[in-house]
């Protein structure tokens, strides 16, 4: 039992991780509906593009830094 | 390990939630956000210890042994599970959205896949190898993206929605390709 519970504690990282991304979109779109509109400003669409840009640059962090570990 | 906390928190404050929305308490969207990822949560958390019981079932039975945690089959369920959930909640919110509120859950989708396979290269569950193949889909998809977007302010709709479908289409190629990375011993 002691060997699965670190797998649980990665699965549950790895969930919040996705969950949190996916989150991120749910504020914008509500904020839109509220005012009425089906498209976004470019505010908005700055940080729906600046989120995955972010994500895009933390992958590349962990691909170097597991290269650097030999992984 | 951080586990503690989380697994007493999850189906205390989860149930909470339950509570107060079953009461008709309305939720704000952080609230939601939270239950979401709580049912989210748990359901992997089920499904990784259904995954571990099942495979210490089938090494007992064929007497073949798996890798470490983070090798073996079992510890991918819940990563698995990730992906599943999200192809799900994409198809379900796509279906009811605005152009633009379509391709921005998909731009938010590509960022999910992207952070979780960020996690992946990072507990060794994904190589060094194998995480830059996904960052390199993970260009391309966005690139369609940006193409679908770039479509849509030129007043282009019919080539939006094209790119969009061509975006979902490599995004759909990307889960899959990571979910078969994380399946390889």
């Amino acid at each position: 039992m002691s060997a699965v519970l670190p797998a649980v504690a990665d699965a549950l990282d790895l969930l919040v991780a996705a969950a949190q991304a996916a989150a991120q979109i749910a504020p914008i779109v509500k904020q839109a509906q509220a005012q009425g509109r089906t498209t976004l400003t470019a505010d908005e669409w700055s940080q729906v593009t600046g989120a995955d840009d972010s994500a895009e640059a933390g992958l590349s962090a962990a691909i170097a830094a597991a290269k650097a570990k030999g992984q | 390990m951080q586990l503690s906390w989380k697994v007493i928190l999850a189906p205390v404050l989860g149930a909470f939630f339950g509570w107060l929305a079953s009461h008709g308490i309305d939720l704000t969207p952080e609230q939601q956000a939270t239950l979401g990822q709580l049912f989210i949560a748990g359901g992997a958390t089920l499904v990784t210890f259904l995954g571990h019981f099942w495979h210490e079932k089938t090494q007992a039975t064929t007497g073949v042994q798996g890798g470490t945690p983070k090798q073996g089959g079992w510890a991918r369920w819940g990563f698995l599970t990730t992906l599943l959930v999200l192809a799900v909640v994409c198809l379900v919110a796509c279906a009811t959205l605005s152009f633009d509120e379509e391709l921005a859950s998909a731009y938010s989708a590509h960022t999910a896949v992207v952070n979780a396979a960020t996690q992946a290269v990072s507990t060794g569950t994904l190589s060094s190898a194998q995480g830059q193949e996904v960052l390199s889909m993970a260009k391309s998809s966005r690139s369609l993206l940006d193409a679908a977007k770039a479509a849509e302010t030129a007043g282009n709709a019919s080539g939006a929605s094209n790119e969009l479908q061509l975006a979902s289409s490599a995004l759909a190629a990307l889960q899959t390709f990571v979910n078969n990375q994380v399946k390889k011993p």
